[in-house]
């Protein structure tokens, strides 16, 4: 017995020991080993910000619905509607984004809130790469258990390898905050980025980069973005059609939240002026422009309401609020919906067109409306 | 709790610990320890499934007896027919009640009847037809005279609830395991090591192999509409071997953990993707359930039509793999994927072969040309087959083969991620060559590395954790849990 104990145990012992650390920091962060089921189901203020299990957020956004009481308004979408706020509306809210990443994602997510806990209103963020079938073959339905088995509780090698990189870089050290805001993940940690309990994500120190032109900012003047177009990746894969299976799937969408009686107002996100101008120059994107004149009449038919806004300058933002090429800011988004609220017979029920207006003129700054 | 948890890496080197070190004196002791062991084990998953397996324990303790000391024919036949009605009860309403509802009401639908038969909301106990199998096969092999029933309960409670076998097999007939129980268990050095290598070689087939290929084969089954034929097949081939990784490698670490504890159980795959026939396949597949199905249920059957000759012989072969395919579950697909086995064995019966072995390469580096192509081609029908296993239902599988045998079959396969795909198929050629060179042993990694230098051996060992740790496939549930 002793021999073999003393044999598992040198064997171990290495490995033991490149596990150790990385489980005590990452433990201690929050990253792995700890559930976030408690901190979400409570009324305490938090910030989720992981910096190794990104798909964890996924899981965030399906279990507070789970737990949470029946919303009014719900936001869903990809990463690109995760700016709409509580303090926006005048009904109980929650944002939902990064939750999808493809339009056949949709009915299944939506299908995974229970019962009686569904929404009323449904605000959806289609990105218009949704439409592209080099970006997105729809061929990703994911099971109603996706979202609940998307916490990653344990390390794994991706985490492990990522962890070291980021702790011999000295990346990892922060200080602990004594605000009343619980903190869970190295992003919400270190950078103060991560989700609020409204769903909405809190960018954190990007805007302080951004604020102060600092290259250390994502996609520092757009060059990612720009890069990507050019070389058709990321997103921005050419394309000259609309899918027209994208079209099919929508309207699965439509009559979905038309049996379960949810009212649909869906809507086209902005991109960066810049990287607009660059995709229409490059001649490149065909299916990009079509897309709003092809799925009026099917919101019409549902009597349900979408709206486009290709770029920054269309609701009446500019470059300077956008976030990255790809994402604007709470005032690009604030500027957004106004502008629906305006024409939306839906919107004209839970927001207070005069409240946004004074709100967007009281900004925090040009990127954040409302404080944290 | 499952055997890749953090909860089972704590779980089990303490329960190893207190078995060698504090319990370890008396046999008694020994048992009561792998009784409450295997019911922390079990009870992770729900606390309320331990009456389940408490009452066929006591009722198949109790009958086993009953029926040893009785003398009268017809009361022993009785009494073996409670245990069977009331375990495959169990196990049926469990299991099939709701499947049996919804296809009466379906049947009877169809000649203009409407029953008003409603639905159970019915959570499967995990491991259910594991462990009923198991306590099935006490009280048959009493009532054939194999063994003797046993006086103690708790080494009959050890056998029936050990829980590296518990919920997915392999399923142990009394005779093999409950004498492992009546005995005290001494430690054995080069067991244990051996069980540690069986365990980690387990682990590697479950995590690396078996849990990369689900993430493909999950994506291209459950959009199959949308695919090319070629990439239909990749997903057959992706589940195939996710099937065999997963089912084998649970059982690997199940043996390797139970050796651990001195005790011995069943092989349940002898490498069957090499096998060059499907009769020959079937001898290697989760060996365990067929020996029990074959002496249970063929047997008496192929005895009781001998008078039919060859045609007897498949009506046997037909209801035999008709309750392989309905062991594993309440669904027509698994019927049907256990009936065109049977059917498949139709032309071995009538040329009389179902027994013949082919020639094989024995102690060579490469399979002989004819033995290549032979597997090849069982490989692929039972990858075909496994498809209809795999279909949601049997619409799905009939869509899925209409859109796999069409004109885009001889496109290049391709899905999202296929590039990413590409470390998987590397892995699984890998994996292929390990079982390859150690097809002869008990399992592949059994003796690979054993000749070498220290180092080189643990800088192998070293390389398969590292698999483990930086290719893992996302967590999925064991398959056969759900069996």
């Amino acid at each position: 017995m002793k021999r073999y104990l003393t044999k598992i145990i040198v064997f171990l012992l290495p490995i033991a020991l490149v596990l150790l650390l990385p489980s005590i920091v990452l433990r201690k962060a929050g990253e792995n080993f700890k559930s976030i089921d408690e901190l979400v189901a409570s009324d305490q203020k938090y910030l989720i910000g992981y910096a190794y299990n990104e798909s964890n957020y996924k899981y965030l956004k399906w279990y507070s619905l789970q737990v949470k009481e029946r919303c009014d308004i719900l936001v869903l979408g990809a990463s690109r509607v995760l700016q709409f706020r509580e303090e926006m509306f005048t009904s109980s809210f929650y944002n939902a984004g990064f939750s999808i990443r493809s339009m056949s994602d949709i009915v299944p997510f939506l299908e995974t809130i229970p019962d009686g806990k569904k929404p009323k209103i449904l605000i959806l963020g289609i990105d218009q790469l949704m439409f592209n079938e080099a970006a997105d073959d729809l061929a990703v339905s994911k099971g109603t258990d996706f979202w609940e088995n998307s916490f990653n509780k344990y390390v794994n090698g991706a985490v492990l390898k990522n962890f070291y990189t980021d702790y011999f870089n000295g990346k990892l050290k922060y200080k602990d905050r004594n605000d009343g805001i619980v903190r869970v993940g190295f992003n919400a940690l270190i950078n103060e980025r991560g989700y609020r309990p409204d769903g909405s994500l809190n960018y954190g120190n990007q805007i302080g980069y951004l604020l102060n032109d600092d290259p250390a900012a994502n996609d520092y003047h757009f060059e990612q973005t720009k890069k990507k177009i050019e070389k058709g990746i990321g997103g921005f894969q050419f394309g000259d059609e609309i899918n027209p299976k994208a079209l099919v799937k929508l309207r699965e969408i439509l009559a979905y939240c038309k049996k379960q009686k949810i009212e649909l107002l869906a809507f086209l996100p902005p991109i960066a002026d810049e990287a607009y101008r660059q995709m229409s120059e490059s001649g490149k994107f065909g299916y990009f422009e079509g897309i709003i004149d092809e799925i009026q009449e099917p919101f019409a038919e549902y009597n349900f309401e979408v709206y486009s806004y290709p770029n920054a300058t269309s609701c009446g933002s500019n470059d300077s609020e956008m976030i990255d090429g790809l994402h604007g800011g709470e005032l690009c988004y604030q500027r957004l919906l106004i502008d629906m609220a305006k024409r939306s017979r839906i919107l004209q029920k839970v927001t207070d067109l005069q409240k946004l207006k004074t709100d967007l003129l009281q900004a925090e700054n040009r990127y954040c409306v409302y404080k944290d | 709790m499952t055997f890749t948890s953090l909860d089972f890496a704590v779980f089990l080197p303490l329960v190893f610990l207190i078995h060698w070190f504090a319990t370890s004196r008396t046999l008694t002791s020994q048992n009561i320890l792998i009784v409450i062991a295997s019911a922390v084990f079990y009870g992770w998953w729900d606390w309320r499934f331990l009456f389940l397996i408490l009452f066929s324990t006591i009722l198949d303790f109790a009958l086993g007896y009953a029926i040893f000391k009785s003398d009268n024919k017809k009361k022993r036949r009785l009494l073996l027919y409670t245990s069977v009605v009331l375990n495959l009860g169990l196990l049926g309403f469990f299991k099939y009640f709701n499947f049996f509802i919804e296809n009466f009401k379906t049947a009877f639908s169809f000649f203009g009847m409407e029953l008003e038969w409603g639905m159970l909301d019915i959570i499967l106990p995990v491991g259910i037809s594991f462990y009923t199998f198991q306590t099935l096969s006490y009280t048959i092999d009493i009532y054939r005279n194999k063994i003797e029933p046993t006086k103690d309960l708790l080494a009959f409670a050890s056998y029936v609830s050990f829980f590296p076998q518990l919920v997915a097999g392999p399923i142990e007939r009394a005779r093999d395991m409950l004498p492992q129980f009546q005995v005290k268990r001494t430690f054995d050095y080069k067991n244990a090591v051996d069980g540690t290598r069986q365990i980690l070689w387990g682990l590697f087939k479950k995590i690396v192999i078996a849990d990369n290929c689900a993430e493909y084969a999950n994506l291209i089954f459950n959009n199959s509409s949308d695919y090319a034929g070629s990439t239909l097949v990749l997903g057959g081939v992706f589940f195939t071997v996710q099937i065999y990784a997963d089912f084998s490698g649970y059982s690997d670490i199940a043996i390797g953990t139970a050796r651990l504890f001195g005790v011995r159980l069943s092989k349940n795959f002898s490498f069957p993707f090499f096998a060059q026939t499907l009769p020959e396949l079937w001898r290697k597949w989760h060996m365990t359930l067929t020996l029990w199905l074959n002496e249970a249920v063929f047997v008496p059957l192929n005895l009781a039509f001998r008078d039919y000759g060859k045609t007897g012989m498949i009506l046997a072969f037909l209801i035999y793999f008709g309750l392989i395919g309905l062991w594993h579950g309440a669904n027509w697909t698994f019927i049907v994927f256990g009936l065109v086995h049977g059917l498949l064995f139709v032309p071995y019966i009538i040329r009389g072969t179902v027994g013949k072995k082919k020639k094989r390469a024995i102690g060579l580096a490469f399979p002989l040309p004819k033995e290549a192509v032979n597997m090849t081609i069982t490989f692929t029908v039972f990858m075909l087959t496994c498809i209809i296993f795999r279909a949601e239902n049997m619409q799905h599988a009939w869509s899925y083969f209409s859109n796999m045998f069409s004109s885009s079959l001889f496109t290049l396969p391709r899905f999202q991620n296929a590039s990413d795909s590409l470390l998987t198929i590397l892995f699984c050629a890998i994996f292929i060559i390990i079982e390859w060179i150690g097809r002869e042993d008990a399992y592949a990694l059994e003796k690979i590395g054993l000749k070498w230098k220290r180092p080189l051996r643990y800088a192998f060992y070293y390389a398969v954790v590292l698999c483990i740790f930086w290719f893992g496939g996302k967590e999925q549930d064991f398959i056969y849990f759900q069996f």
